[in-house]
């Protein structure tokens, strides 16, 4: 089977190169033969990748070690969706998946209604990108390497990756980074044949679903980290949670600027350059995750793949810079508009994204720069990513209870649409200080929320269109209210006999003993708490270390007790027979920060389905 | 089972590939 994998592999190579070549040759010899046999070499290579997709999904289901990648990453006893997910666990099958994504991407473009030069020119895109891919993976990580004398289990999936978030993260930030190949392929296509084409409304529902996965992709990364690593929070400023955020911030600026494009403002130069730098940081991304260049949890590999990554992206960003002074001419100028306008709020905010950009990137390189300057990597602390951020998401968050209600284009005479959002915000701000809260980076930050918020309820008045993207709006200033209460978490380490009781805050914690479970290969030991608060009986909480057979250090599965107020968050650190060492927190508002999430992807799939004329 | 998938994979390539090269255009050309 493996050699059926390979040959699948060398077919998928051939064929998407065969339907550059004819593609090509149809539309400049207009022969419409090249044209419908290049649209078949399209489904053809979808078909084989499909075909070595599937081998490896077999191998893996059916346990057989003699593959080295289904030794190497999952084990007899696993249960069958780990054993699916192990697809994405290591570095071929994740570029495996990456180019079966992009190949379906390439086939649905195929049955697209646009205009077949067009879906050829957009597809020769998607193929070199597909070719570029192969590339790497023939070469450097083949999946379908097989060993003479199988082991008889294998090695077993890293215990942080056997979690429900790690069955849905990696699909849904894969499938985001290839639907971003799709706006990259039109503007290529567009100024490269200076077609002259309405591409910021092409581009615009590819960038909204991939905007939509990777936001998607993003936050479930963020809740498998707050519940299975067991440091305590959804965010730690990791190299490879980075390399999401990048694509992520060019992306959401880019969605913002055309809406000034559709509006005929212009914007078309810096939309293009957004569009380009947002697909090789997807590129980026993934030789990030993948090439074990920055050292971090995700970076499970170290392999020469990084350098064709890097010689991937630097031919990419050259060609796009081709095809700009190709097609230098066609982009219409910007027109000037007040900065105290919509048009200026959104200005302000592509700037501010870039900044953050700039300074996030800055610092996750660091090592790689600190290690050729001086020989050793130095890694950038967390305190640094927020202190040059916070400042420019307090202004954004100001953006976006201010900016709505401005008229697009001319500056706005009347500023009395502030007087109800600025009294809430400050009242919000007196408020928690009579209450006793007395940090001002909290009290700025939660009156800045009640602002905003009030600021886009009253503009969703008067503007009911804006109902999606306010919802998405709306769903950032809760994720910001949730990470606000970061400021007051509390925590603990308790050491206790069973019958034990211990507190923290208003809460107190009955515990009761270690309970271990063997289940399947797999040794379970957990403990519950009993939380009371005021000698009333809230419920229980359990936290557990599950011992994988083939892994010294044990998986962690958090104890959460979720209200809107905070979070009880539980991590059993260690025991000697029934005496344990409990690592409690309290986690103020953490469920704002996925009831916003939640109320974004409900906003963006709306807007996804919106028509616009 | 090897050669049957690669059979498979050849009439893949003959029936999206191949025969396209040799179809009659229509008369209402597309593009």
């Amino acid at each position: 089977m493996a050699a059926i994998g390979n040959i699948a592999l060398v077919f998928a190579f051939l064929t998407t190169l065969y339907a550059v070549v004819l593609g090509y040759l149809g539309v400049k010899q207009d022969n419409w033969n090249f044209r419908q046999s290049a649209a078949g070499a399209t489904i053809a290579s979808f078909c084989f990748v499909m075909l070595g997709s599937g081998i490896l999904w077999y191998a893996l289901l059916i346990s057989d070690f003699s593959f080295s990648y289904v030794a190497n990453y999952t084990k007899e006893v696993l249960p069958w969706y780990y054993k699916f997910s192990a697809f994405w666990a290591g570095q071929s099958g994740s570029l495996l998946f990456w180019i079966l994504v992009l190949s379906f991407v390439a086939v649905i473009i195929q049955f697209m209604k646009y205009p077949i030069r067009f879906k050829i020119g957009i597809n020769h895109v998607l193929h070199a990108t597909r070719l570029g891919f192969l590339t790497i993976l023939m070469t450097t990580t083949p999946p379908f390497r097989t060993v003479s004398f199988p082991a008889a289990d294998g090695l077993g999936l890293n215990p942080m990756l056997q979690s429900l978030g790690m069955i849905i993260h990696p699909p849904l930030t894969f499938f985001a980074f290839a639907l971003f190949t799709v706006p990259f392929g039109i503007v290529i296509y567009n100024f490269y044949t200076k077609a002259n084409l309405n591409w910021g409304k092409l581009c615009r529902p590819w960038l909204l679903w991939s905007w939509f996965m990777l936001t998607a992709g993003i936050i479930t990364g963020g809740q498998w980290a707050y519940t299975e690593l067991g440091w305590g929070g959804y965010w730690a400023w990791d190299p490879v949670e980075n390399a999401s955020l990048f694509p992520w911030l060019t992306a959401t600026a880019l969605l913002h600027t055309l809406a000034l494009q559709r509006r005929g403002r212009g914007y078309e130069k810096w939309n293009y350059f957004l569009i380009i730098i947002s697909f090789l940081l997807c590129i980026f991304g993934t030789f990030i995750t993948r090439s074990g260049i920055i050292d971090s949890v995700h970076s499970f590999s170290n392999s020469r793949v990084g350098l064709y990554f890097i010689l991937m992206i630097l031919c990419l960003a050259i060609f796009s810079g081709f095809v700009y002074f190709k097609g230098k001419k066609q982009f219409n100028s910007s027109k000037e508009a007040s900065i105290i306008s919509l048009d200026g709020g959104i200005r302000i905010f592509n700037v501010l994204l870039i900044i953050i950009l700039v300074g996030v990137f800055l610092g996750t390189m660091f090592p790689f720069f600190s290690e050729i300057i001086t020989g050793r990597a130095i890694s950038v602390q967390e305190r640094f990513y927020n202190q040059i951020t916070i400042p420019f998401w307090f202004v954004i968050l100001f953006l976006l209870g201010f900016a709505p209600a401005l008229p697009w284009f001319k500056a706005t005479s009347s500023f009395k649409f502030l007087v109800f959002p600025l009294s809430a915000g400050v009242g919000t701000i007196l408020g928690l200080f009579l209450l006793g809260i007395t940090n001002s980076l909290a009290l700025a930050a939660l009156g800045l929320c009640v602002f905003a918020l009030m600021g886009l309820i009253q503009d969703l008045f008067k503007n009911k269109q804006r109902f999606p993207s306010h919802l998405i709006h709306i769903g950032v200033i809760l994720i910001a209210f949730g990470i606000t209460g970061s400021i007051f978490d509390q925590e603990a380490l308790k050491a206790v006999d069973p019958q034990d009781t211990v507190s923290l805050g208003d809460y107190s914690f009955k515990y009761q003993g270690i309970v271990p479970r063997a289940r399947g290969a797999y040794t379970h030991v957990s403990t519950t708490l009993t939380i009371y608060r005021e000698d009333q009986l809230l419920g229980q909480v359990t936290g557990e270390k599950v011992f994988h057979p083939t892994y010294n250090q044990p998986a962690t599965n958090i104890g959460v007790f979720s209200t809107l107020k905070e979070d009880i968050y539980f991590n059993l650190s260690g025991w000697e027979h029934d005496h344990a060492f409990l690592h409690l927190s309290i986690k103020p508002l953490v469920v704002w920060i996925w009831i916003g999430s939640y109320l974004m992807y409900v906003g963006a799939i709306l807007l996804c389905f919106r028509k616009y004329s | 089972m090897e050669l049957l998938f690669l059979v498979i994979m050849f009439a893949v390539v003959f029936v999206l590939v191949i025969l396209p090269l040799f179809k009659s255009p229509p008369q209402d050309k597309e593009g």
